[in-house]
């Protein structure tokens, strides 16, 4: 099939036939289902809840640090406060976001099967993540938890006198969840694919969504038993990281980071999948380096296992396997700057239209080459000594998971969107979104890099010590409420969207793939026949386009514009 | 699925034959392990011969009744990916060993004067390089 | 393939919908189930590099805190542990062959030593208990060595075999609900596949518990 085709039979079919949306309607065929297009849907819902939650939570910790003298909320509510948020938006937002939602929708539509290897594995996946969630809020009804999202012990194992145990149980569910998506991913990419759909042709959405998967299956259970391990300690006082009885806490920490560093590339690797994506259609242009962009996610994916000791250089690690640490970190940039180097390449003489996910893509190289490359800073052992526990981490990280992975999935969420429910959202608001979002984050977190090198420690509700980070302080948060309003708009938009919006077509972006070659929304077997893909990933360029271009080319030269 | 091609791993069908005798070897390989074990000779080499068998018998149990001998090379891949990954997490190992190649204040048994034991440091093949800070000079100075 | 896929699709009533033919769904189950080994390999080999740690740390005082331990109990578990996984590779040679009443047999074996292997480990911890040798408040130690040694070893012991255990039940309840459907000839166990993939996590938990025999009741000094 050529691409022309595809685009020419945009308008060609009369939407007349059930979709999956509308396919059945009554309760139990929703909770029951096994279409992955509709548990993509729940748990767009589930996590649009949760990260509610986690935003409420950090209004109110920007709220209390617009004054030094911390007036706004006690020192035990602060610490619940960011605690919350941070559990919440890891493990029950950021884990799960990209991969549950678009990864579920996706994958089997872009590789060309009728649905995930096991679908009831994957509502189950869903189920275990509403039970962790319920257990979650269970939890925060009862006092919350104050360990922050990290669970140092010893502190989260003798000395907390708050829901830990609770909150534990809750995370390690989620992990569950969050096993079995990948699991279910793996095997998907692997059995199920369309008849010539080889590797070399999957899109990179794709590739990274098993770069992510492969993560998840090996970091996850890691993390799972060093949690099982601080619960058992709080209830059958089992002493492994009991300094008391020879344990080591940092112990602890090794085990954590084991996954929880690699967990930053489960968040960030579905984003750099879908970024390559809306790369390739707003430039019109096949992803520049294909191989290496799907190989460089493999390589992160591998090189984020050995770097987890970074986050310990102060925590008694030794200064030895410090330095080994600290290599391996320097040498994730790599891949990382691959896949960066190469979206720039893709947008070069490609013709570039500035819809709205593109901005948001835009956005996203900016935001994640700032935070990546403050990454670097917190990888030397001699600069992490002075930054390290610092505002300065706190805006690296969010510069990667939010600049970077919300980016991508709300960037994601509008090019899919009319593939997934079947109507355009607003253009206008949707750029205007964007841009408030972009500004909203960077006036967010930009003060905080400041403010962080300047010695404002993290996780501190007052700093009547230094009232000269006031201002910072103050910008943050009005940032923060400006990126409020740049996320609260989606939501009403794409809400307004699903009813009013202007039906989509096809194929309403001139993508290729073959989740553009079905009808939007898609039917519940995605294919009415499974295709036979014999083409390349991201063939943008027809024969005439491609003549045209060089004839353009060899005309500018003659004209003596070009050198 | 492209990769599927021909996939008919599944219907070897292992005999009784064989999986009696592993059954036989494991249960041997197990009382081995045990009567080594009244056998003192020097840890390491005690250490070796129970890991050993161990590894042993768990390669039996893995080839003959998992059946990894005749699945598909996939499923083989994934099987090995998870004991080399297991092996990433040992570099945890690294930090343990090295700890006390450097003096950290507040880290180690010390003396009255504050001073760390003899026996906490200096156990570096670098120590000569690296100085430990006499605690009790600074001591007297304040 | 695209011969598979001419043959189509919901031909094969054992064949689910997202599957073009039975060979895919039969591939794509094994890859799943050692998918889902490799997990429980990380998430068994995590607590192997705890207890290693701790051996390296305190050999001396958890070669004291060892000998409680009862090895004629443990060499017996052993032997009932790797006695059950002979029987379901047997159980599986029968479901391959289609002879219901052996595989039926063969199960059936396995869920009792199972059963077995709990009670023995019953009488192992209760020993324990009696002994005050279960770590918390209660735990007294009047053995050589030093005490907070050995209850970080009695906290490895009770952490690794209990989740071991946990493990177990898990397979008894997935083995005794496999024949349930067996008997009752439900179409979702026609063929052996069932049988296989749960094959491969008792043989898992098998060779788990190949290494915490060694690692537990076996110390040198």
């Amino acid at each position: 099939m050529s691409i022309a085709a595809i685009k020419d039979s945009d308008t060609s079919h009369v939407e007349q036939r059930k979709n999956y949306l509308n396919a059945s309607s009554t309760i139990s065929s929703w909770l029951l289902t096994g279409d992955h297009k509709r548990i993509a849907f729940l748990y767009l819902l589930s996590i649009s809840f949760f990260f509610a939650i986690g935003a409420v939570a950090i209004g109110l910790v920007r709220l209390e640090l617009t004054s030094p003298m911390g007036q706004l909320l006690g020192s035990e509510t602060y610490n619940k406060m960011f605690s919350a948020h941070g559990i919440v938006m890891v493990f029950f937002f950021l884990v799960p976001s990209i991969p549950a939602t678009l990864g579920n929708f996706l994958i089997p539509l872009q590789i060309g099967a009728r649905d995930l290897a096991f679908p009831r594995l994957n509502l189950l996946s869903w189920y275990i993540y509403i039970l962790a969630g319920v257990l979650l809020l269970t939890a925060f009804f009862m006092g919350g938890v104050d360990t922050g999202w990290t669970f140092y012990t010893p502190f989260s194992s003798l000395y907390s006198k708050t829901q830990v145990t609770m909150v534990i149980v809750a995370v390690f569910f989620a992990g569950f969840s969050s096993i079995f998506t990948g699991l279910n991913f793996i095997v998907t990419i692997h059995k199920m694919r369309a008849p010539g759909m080889t590797w070399d042709r999957l899109p990179l959405f794709v590739w990274s969504m098993y770069a992510t998967s492969l993560i998840m299956i090996l970091g996850t259970p890691v993390v799972a038993i060093t949690l099982l391990l601080v619960v058992f300690e709080r209830v059958f006082s089992i002493g492994v990281f009991s300094p008391e009885l020879g344990g080591d806490p940092v112990l602890f920490q090794h085990m954590f980071w084991f996954y929880s560093h690699p967990a930053v590339y489960i968040m960030v690797l579905p984003g750099m999948g879908v970024i390559s994506d809306l790369m390739a259609c707003f430039s019109q242009k096949r992803v520049f380096g294909y191989h290496f962009v799907a190989y460089s996610s493999l390589a992160i994916a591998a090189l984020g296992f050995i770097v987890w000791g970074h986050h310990m250089f102060v925590a008694s690690e030794s200064m030895y396997q410090g330095i080994v640490f600290s290599l391996a970190s320097f040498l994730v940039a790599i891949p990382s700057a691959i896949k960066v180097f190469n979206w720039t390449a893709t947008m070069y003489k490609g013709n570039i239209k500035l819809q709205t996910p593109m901005l948001y893509a835009l956005g996203f190289i900016g935001l994640f080459v700032i935070g990546g490359l403050t990454g670097l800073y917190l990888a030397c052992i001699a600069t992490d000594l002075h930054l390290t526990g610092t505002y300065f981490v706190v805006a690296h990280f969010h510069y990667v998971m939010v600049g970077g992975t919300l980016s991508a999935f709300l960037g994601g969420i509008h090019f899919w969107w009319p593939k997934m429910f079947g109507r355009m959202y607003p253009e206008f608001w949707g750029k205007i979104a964007a841009i408030i979002t972009f500004v909203g984050f960077n006036l967010t977190f930009m003060p905080q890099f400041i403010v962080g090198f300047l010695g404002m420690p993290r996780r501190y509700h007052y700093y009547y010590f230094a009232p000269e980070y006031a201002p910072y302080h103050i910008l943050s948060s009005a940032g923060a409420s400006v990126l409020a309003v740049g996320l609260i708009m989606p939501l009403v938009y794409l809400t307004w969207s699903l009813k009013y919006g202007e039906p989509a077509g096809k194929n309403p972006f001139h993508a290729v793939g073959l989740e553009w070659t079905t009808q939007s929304p898609p039917i519940t077997s995605n294919f009415d026949t499974i295709p036979v893909v014999t083409w390349e990933a991201y063939e943008y360029t027809d024969a005439d386009e491609a003549e045209d271009i060089q004839g353009g080319i060899e005309m500018a030269e003659e004209m003596g514009l070009e050198k | 699925m492209s990769t599927a091609k021909h996939s008919n791993h599944a219907h070897h069908i292992t005999p009784l034959s064989t999986l009696f005798g592993t059954f036989c070897i494991l249960v041997f390989l197990m009382t081995a392990t045990v009567v080594s074990s009244y056998i003192q000779i020097t840890p390491l080499v005690n250490n070796a011969i129970n890991l050993g068998i161990a590894v042993a018998k768990a390669s039996f149990v893995v080839r003959i009744f998992m059946g990894y001998k005749y699945t598909s090379s996939l499923a083989k891949l994934f099987a090995l990916a998870g004991f080399v990954w297991l092996m990433l997490m040992t570099i945890t190992f690294g930090d343990y060993f090295t700890r006390k190649w450097e003096y950290t204040p507040g880290w180690y048994k010390t003396d009255t004067n504050g001073a760390p034991m003899e026996s906490e440091v200096s156990q570096s093949p670098l120590s000569k390089a690296v100085s430990v800070p006499d605690y009790n000079k600074n001591e007297l100075e304040h | 393939m695209a011969a598979h896929a001419a043959q189509g699709h919901g031909h094969d009533e054992r064949v689910f919908h997202q599957y073009e033919d039975y060979d895919q769904q039969t591939d794509s189950y094994v890859v799943g189930m050692w998918c889902f080994v490799v997990q429980e390999i990380m998430f068994f080999g995590a607590l192997f590099l705890v207890y290693t740690l701790y051996r390296w740390m305190y050999q001396d005082d958890f070669y004291e805190a060892h000998k409680v331990l009862n090895v004629p109990l443990g060499a017996i578990n052993t032997t009932v542990l790797l006695t059950s996984s002979f029987s379901m590779a047997v159980a599986v040679h029968f479901a391959q062959l289609k002879k219901k009443g052996p595989q039926l047999a063969a199960l059936g074996f396995t869920t009792i030593c199972a059963f077995a292997f709990l009670v023995i480990k019953g009488f192992e911890w209760a020993e324990k208990f009696k002994d005050h040798h279960v770590m918390g408040p209660s735990f007294h130690w009047t053995g050589a060595g030093s005490p907070a040694h050995a209850q970080m070893f009695f906290s490895l012991y009770f952490g690794m075999t209990g989740l071991h255990a946990f493990h177990v039940i898990i397979g008894i309840l997935v083995i005794g609900a496999l024949m349930y459907m067996t008997v009752k000839d439900y179409p979702q166990v026609s063929d052996y596949i069932p049988t296989e993939m749960i094959g491969l996590y008792w043989h898992f938990v098998d060779i788990v518990w190949i290494f915490l025999f060694p690692l537990f009741y076996l110390l040198p000094k």
